[in-house]
């Protein structure tokens, strides 16, 4: 737990290792409609299990194909959906055990950001009562004695604030979302999860809906605040270049489970898992690709990974990727490998001034299936 | 340079501006004259973000825009047996029907809504074979009709679905959409397109739905069925990456003009148009973190059809405008000096000699 960390100055992180929100044997459940005879399973596992921590100040990526459970493990780590099995701690306190109107108060302490900034705003709210209602809600507008109406104009005035710690203009208080672009409304989105003060802000995609040019902007944004308020953000993404810019730690899901878990620089450096490779290797390249690398980047003769991940519905036995893993073996298809720190053999190659290292891969054998030339170095 | 299959000349395509269903009389120009031709056998990449028009032009090429709409310019499709280009625009409408699917096919964005929910994709994909007979050989002649129609039609739909290589094709014919993944879909989608026999694939962002590895199967895929079937693709997408790792030549648009247009390699190894040069380099690289929080940035956001900036649309955002781009449009293309790279344009007043 305290393994020092690499190279990226991230300075909230630097000072402790402190543990604030943990996860352990996760499980979300959804039941299925069973044949009339009995056969099948009862119930889909969103959640097969998932142990896991995010530090105080860090950011935490999961990355995962759609249907891997991302965003199922967000919904369960903040309560927004009951998980079926399983604790979550939230610094130290036990999240499942509270009753309700504790756990609302303890909501101001975890914000989310989603993915759609067209659909998480009210139509017909202007932008600054959006902003100000978390803050009533909370009672948040700096004890402001008096009224109703002392605490609506306090609270304007922290809505003005927060407009500008998010790069955007007072006068779009008094815009509705329509009049926003994308990018405008997800900085609303952000200023609106920032506004109760929280300690961890659980970001669900958010640039995946954004334009292109405006992505960066975004990123850049939420680098900068995490850096400024010193928040801690579950990065939830499947882009894994935009987790590349921002992630300390990246965790790689394959059907509700954790297969890798790895400091952001040595899983791009050395990825251990061959879903985690093949996850890479598909990611397409946009820099000039000259000569043969560039060719055979450009006319890809077969796809990095076969095949789609299977239906949670249905797992297959063992291992649960060996269907479409390059180098499963025997063993494979009959057990499954648990989540473990990687063995010192794999770690042949460790990148570039790390230290210790504090890699878990649920592989029998890791690092076994090289980064392919499929994707060429730059 | 041989006459290209398809060539697309000034298309201008306008709406009546106005709100609440009160027209102005005014129209606003969503495509602003954009020029682009695809040779056969070639992949061109259509890049641009949301509102610069590129699903637009797509439609246009086969004449499915919408009502208030309206369509200026010329798409010229080469004829078939080297007769003359027909212009598609000025088609009558029984014809042009014979150009949707049979010479031209299409693959949309978002698979569910292009397909049936209440039909088994067998039966939408022999639909389509049999709304073509007579593109395929040893397929449905014209004068088949009823039970060996049908019969000959599925066992094409079959080839078809076993030609994208959809997993368990067989058994596949008798499911329905909503029993497929997303992939399965677009691959669905893909079979229904090629049914037609078409020399020419327009694919609007056919794979922004799907996940990067999803992704990667579905474009290995478009590039063996062009090296298999000499098909022609117009590959429209957002995500320049997508475009270097696919396409022979890329165009990108903004605000309604293709702004640069160059090769592959060309475009990528010394873009010229500051926002082609403004995208490549916000791009997060794979392997290439950016110190925290320090991606380059693009100022502003993408303008809008109703409020165009004056002169080049672009110039609110450019980080090298200057006092003439505020001014005036720079000219329709302007060739740029590359040795070897025919057809490089670039519509930007930094390589136009400025007017005294």
């Amino acid at each position: 737990m305290n393994g020092p960390r690499e190279g990226v100055p991230a300075p909230a992180a630097a000072v402790a290792a402190e543990v604030l929100l943990a996860a352990e044997g996760l499980e979300k459940r959804y039941p299925l409609r069973r044949s009339p005879f009995g056969r099948g399973p009862a119930s889909l596992a969103a959640l097969a299990g998932v142990d896991l921590e995010v530090r105080r100040g860090e950011c935490l990526a999961v990355v995962g194909e759609s249907g891997s459970g991302k965003t199922t493990l967000a919904r369960c780590l903040l309560r927004l959906i009951e998980p079926t099995a399983g604790r979550v701690r939230f610094a130290g306190e036990d999240l499942l055990a509270l009753p309700a109107a504790e756990l609302r108060r303890r909501r101001r302490r975890f914000q989310m950001i989603y993915q759609d900034p067209y659909d998480s705003l009210d139509p017909r709210q202007r932008i600054g009562a959006a902003l100000a209602e978390p803050l009533l809600l909370h009672r948040l507008e700096n004890g402001v004695p008096g009224g109703l109406g002392n605490r609506r104009r306090a609270a304007r005035r922290r809505a003005l604030g927060l407009l500008a710690t998010v790069g955007l203009p007072a006068s779009a208080a008094d815009s509705f979302p329509h009049q926003l672009s994308g990018g405008q409304r997800q900085r609303v989105g952000i200023a609106r999860a920032l506004a109760v003060e929280p300690d961890l802000l659980v970001a669900d995609e958010p640039v995946s809906a954004l334009d292109v040019s405006v992505r960066s902007q975004i990123l850049n944004l939420l680098a900068d605040l995490q850096q400024r308020m010193g928040l801690t953000v579950m990065l939830i993404a499947h882009d894994l270049a935009a987790v590349e810019q921002l992630a300390d730690r990246v965790a790689v899901f394959y059907l509700g489970r954790i297969v890798e878990l790895a400091p952001r620089a040595e899983l791009f450096a050395r990825p251990l898992h061959p879903y985690t490779v093949g996850l890479l290797a598909a990611v397409p390249v946009a820099w000039p690709l000259a000569g043969a690398a560039g060719a055979r980047a450009r006319h890809r003769v077969q796809a990095p990974l076969a095949g789609e991940p299977p239906s949670p519905a249905a797992p297959p036995p063992g291992c649960p990727f060996h269907p479409r893993c390059p180098v499963a073996r025997a063993r494979c298809a009959v057990e499954r490998p648990e989540l473990l720190a990687a063995p010192a053999g794999a770690e042949a190659a460790p990148a570039a001034g790390a230290g210790r290292s504090e890699r878990l891969v649920a592989c029998f054998f890791p690092g076994s299936l090289p980064r392919s030339e499929a994707s060429p170095a730059p | 340079m041989a006459q290209p299959l398809l060539a697309i000349e000034e298309l201008k395509i306008t709406f009546p501006r106005g709100r609440d269903g009160l027209e102005s009389g005014e129209r606003v120009a969503v495509v602003r004259g954009a020029s682009l031709t695809v040779g056969r056998g070639e992949c061109v990449g259509l890049v641009g973000e949301s509102g610069s028009g590129k699903s637009l032009l797509a439609l246009a090429v086969l004449r499915l825009v919408p009502p208030p709409g309206q369509v200026r310019g010329r798409v010229l499709l080469e004829g078939n047996d080297r007769e003359r280009a027909a212009d598609l625009l000025a088609l009558p409408e029984a014809a042009m029907r014979q150009v949707r699917g049979a010479r031209i096919g299409i693959v949309f964005q978002e698979p569910m809504t292009a397909l049936n929910p209440f039909y088994t994709i067998g039966f939408q994909i022999a639909e389509a074979v049999a709304a073509h007979p007579g593109r395929h050989a040893g397929g449905a002649g014209p004068r088949r009709r009823g039970r060996a129609l049908r019969h000959a039609a599925r066992a094409e739909a079959l080839r078809l679905l076993e030609r994208v290589a959809m997993p368990d094709a067989r058994r596949r014919l008798g499911d329905y959409p909503h029993q497929l993944s997303g992939g399965q879909r677009q691959r669905v989608l893909l079979a229904m397109a090629l049914a037609g026999g078409p020399e020419l694939l327009l694919a609007d962002e056919p794979t922004t739905a799907l996940d990067v590895t999803l992704q990667a199967q579905m474009l290995a895929l478009l590039d063996e069925l062009r090296r298999d079937l000499g098909l022609a693709v117009l590959l429209i997408t957002h995500d320049l990456a997508v475009a270097a790792e696919t396409c022979d030549r890329v165009a990108v648009l903004y605000a309604g003009q293709v702004v640069e247009e160059a090769a592959v390699e060309e475009l990528f190894r010394a873009p010229a148009h500051p926002y082609t040069r403004a995208l490549l380099a916000t791009l997060p690289r794979l392997g290439q973190p950016a110190a925290r929080g320090r991606l380059p940035v693009l100022p502003g956001v993408p303008a809008e059809p109703a409020a165009r900036p004056s002169g080049c649309a672009f110039h609110p955002r450019c980080p090298q405008a200057m006092a003439i781009c505020a001014a005036e449009e720079p000219p329709e293309t302007a060739p740029l000096p590359a040795p070897g790279v025919p057809g490089r344009r670039v519509r930007c007043w930094l390589h136009a000699p400025v007017p005294r």
